[in-house]
């Protein structure tokens, strides 16, 4: 007998909600658009990781090696010896709840598991299965589960869904650095060749020429070269910009993307007219010409191979301290690593201005200087002449970058460095800046194309927060200090609050700087007319 | 998308008595849309209210208390579609398909029949038919939208991988260029 057909009444019943789902089903829908594509057999050669091969998270079959199970065990257990931190995050933790509604991927995607309590206990639970005596006895019952295919995709998928920003950690009450838990499930993942191609190829063109592009040293003087040429034009100041040069006081490290992409190169204009205005000897590096370390996104070691090039190449051309542009994680790697990694860097002086005279004191050890702090103390010390109304064709908030933020607490800074130079300055809620700063959604490594989608849920809170100044105070610039907010911020920004700009803090600078000898300025640095275009001299 | 006769009169047959009913509605709407999220996050949505510690729930509480409004108000097109845009741009890049991205709308008629029906003020025929006209049309400028927000975000992928090395791209052409000064910038006429 033919089935009965449904009524019509009963066909209309479409059930929206989602099917209840154990947690610990680690089967994970790879959709286009949510992920970042596997990594080119070529980048992993270039840095001798393991497998590499041609294969895509969409795959079925991810061509792990054989014994990867054993490999995935053996590297846990060789880190939970190795790194106390990673023991501890994995046994301390109480599920109070604290960071579970603070990350900007959860409260974009709504998925359970990028609550940072649940995505750490991806790991924890394997951690508790084979390492701990009541998971090895009671499997399930003792909160453990098995490491299968699905639980390493798993992995992939969510820990690649952390920006390893660190805004969770800021509220555990036990001051657990949900950060690193992902960056040991990365690790994990490359000891068996599964890792992201947006971050193996910048951090293998950084081992073999320096920086992110591969950008070979007379390439990156012809870059530097234009943006001199330009300066010249705008402002009709000839400035010098050495290239390794040796016996210079100060190496200037920049992020590479200042020397190709706009709006990070108008910052190098910035800091280039900076430079000449208060006479600084100092030199960029050809071969240290990237600040940002895609290792830190890969493994310890790739991090302190890649971080190593930046002292190499001070020790290389003399120089007395090294100065560090407005790049993101190069600071976290630098504050929170590079001592223990490549240091201490006993061969270089503790920093001091040249201008100034100020001593730098929480440089001491690492002997690098962030820009906004050298800037900071010259307008304090009233060694720069500046014009705000230079820059009164914005109106500017500032989007506190994760790392400088909350890895070394540069909050007040570049503050104080936007409010000398800019008349209109509103600041977003005090719940999304500072060390609560809500992530661009890109930064570790996730700032391709084709994850797009991921990234647009990942910065809706900050983009919230934007178009919260934007309509209440007519903001129309965010300033940042971060190559990849530079890079990341524009398309997000695109989407959620069409019409907003993103600058550098010393794009501003350079604006509003008063030089000796330039000529009546009548447009920004890119080109802009001012608001209120200034008389030629004389006239 | 044109409007079915009638439905876009204002407070239709007997809606201006409606208003006071419009608060429970929203709600009504509101808890219905957020059951197509996972629990946790549906009791997250529904309970914090401040809007940047809960952006998602803070955006689908504003945009369907004043989508409600205009159910049983004016349907100011302007509003409407400013307010649907805000859910829609946020479930087209969420983990949903077309349909589930703009189902919430449907959801409206649902919320309207329950607390209506519950509460015994179910307006005559006609003030129904205008409300699910009206819905259906809601629905349609939703697709719209969501249309929309997906040819933007191909847009804006596309512009971003053309973007990235803009620069280089510029110094290439001064190099290419014989004897000339240095390729003009996207800055307009020159200073």
């Amino acid at each position: 007998m033919a089935e009965e057909a449904p009524a019509p009444a009963e066909l209309a019943k479409v059930d929206y909600r989602p099917p209840a789902r154990d947690w610990r089903e680690p089967a994970v829908d790879f959709r286009r658009g949510t992920y970042c594509y596997g990594a080119a057999p070529k980048n992993l050669q270039y840095l001798g990781l393991p497998n590499p091969r041609p294969w895509q998270p969409h795959d079925a079959d991810w061509k792990l090696p054989p014994d990867w199970k054993q490999t995935i065990l053996a590297g846990m257990k060789d880190r939970l010896e190795r790194f106390r931190s990673f023991r501890l995050f994995m046994d301390i933790c109480v599920r109070c709840g604290a960071c579970a509604d603070k990350c900007h991927f959860y409260l974009g995607t709504g998925d359970p598991k990028n609550m940072p309590v649940l995505r750490a206990e991806l790991m924890r639970s394997v951690y508790r299965r084979y390492f701990t005596l009541p998971g090895r006895l009671l499997g399930r019952l003792g909160g453990g589960r098995e490491l299968t295919e699905d639980v390493l995709k798993e992995w992939f998928y969510y820990y690649h869904q952390c920006t390893e920003c660190r805004r969770c950690s800021v509220f555990c009450p036990f001051g657990i650095d949900t950060a690193e838990v992902t960056m040991m499930g990365r690790e994990l993942l490359t000891l068996v060749g599964c890792n992201i191609n947006w971050i193996l190829e910048p951090a293998a063109n950084c081992y073999r020429t320096g920086n992110h592009l591969g950008i070979q040293p007379h390439a990156f003087k012809d870059s530097v070269d234009f943006a001199v040429d330009e300066l010249e034009e705008m402002t009709g100041i000839r400035v010098e910009a050495p290239i390794n040069k040796k016996g210079a006081e100060i190496l200037y490290v920049i992020p590479s993307a200042e020397t190709f992409g706009t709006p990070h190169y108008y910052t190098l204009l910035g800091t280039l007219l900076l430079f000449h205005a208060i006479g600084l000897d100092y030199t960029l590096s050809a071969y240290a010409s990237e600040g940002g370390n895609f290792g830190l996104f890969t493994s310890h070691e790739v991090m302190k191979r890649l971080n190593a090039k930046i002292y190499a190449e001070a020790r290389r051309l003399g120089v007395k301290w090294i100065l560090g542009g407005e790049c993101g994680h190069m600071w976290r790697v630098v504050h929170q690593y590079m001592d223990t990694m490549n240091g201490p860097a006993d061969f270089l002086e503790e920093p001091v201005s040249p201008v100034t005279g100020t001593r730098f004191a929480q440089a001491r050890s690492t002997k690098m200087v962030h820009i906004c702090e050298f800037t900071a103390d010259l307008i304090r010390e009233g060694k720069l002449r500046v014009d705000p109304r230079r820059n009164d064709h914005w109106v500017a908030t500032f989007h506190d970058s994760c790392n400088p933020a909350r890895a070394m607490g540069l909050l007040e800074e570049p503050r104080f460095v936007l409010r000398s130079v800019c008349q209109r300055f509103h600041e977003m809620p005090e719940s999304t800046i500072r060390e609560r700063t809500f992530c661009c959604g890109s930064g570790s490594g996730l700032g391709t194309d084709e994850n797009f989608e991921m990234r647009m849920r990942g910065g809706f809170p900050r983009a919230n927060a934007v178009r919260h100044v934007r309509d209440r105070f007519g903001v129309n610039l965010v300033a940042c200090i971060c190559a990849i907010d530079k890079a990341t911020l524009p398309p997000l920004l695109e989407y959620w609050v069409p019409g907003m700009n993103v600058a550098g803090v010393h794009e501003l600078v350079g604006n509003a700087l008063v030089v000796e000898g330039e000529k009546a300025r009548t447009q920004d640095l890119r080109g802009q007319p001012l608001a209120s275009p200034e008389a030629p001299a004389g006239a | 998308m044109t409007l079915p006769a009638g439905a876009r009169a204002a407070g239709g047959p007997g809606l201006g008595a409606l208003a006071a009913r419009r608060s429970a509605i929203a709600g009504r709407w509101l808890a219905l849309t957020l059951e197509s999220y996972p629990a946790p996050t549906a009791r997250l949505l529904a309970r914090e209210s401040d809007p940047f510690r809960n952006p998602v729930g803070h955006t689908l509480r504003q945009a369907l208390s004043g989508l409600a409004e205009e159910l049983i108000g004016t349907m100011d097109p302007g509003r409407v579609t400013a307010l649907l845009d805000s859910v829609v741009r946020v479930r087209a890049v969420q983990a949903m398909s077309a349909g589930e991205a703009v189902g919430f709308v449907f959801l409206a008629r649902q919320a309207l029949r329950e607390e209506l029906g519950s509460g015994g003020g179910l307006p005559a025929a006609d003030g129904l038919g205008v409300l699910e006209a009206r819905v259906d049309e809601m629905a349609l400028s939703a697709f719209d939208l969501f249309m929309r927000c997906r040819e933007q975000i191909h847009a804006i992928r596309a512009g971003e991988a053309r973007g990235r090395t803009a620069l280089l791209d510029r110094i290439r052409e001064r190099e290419g260029r014989s004897g000339g000064g240095p390729a003009g910038m996207d800055r307009g006429a020159s200073p």
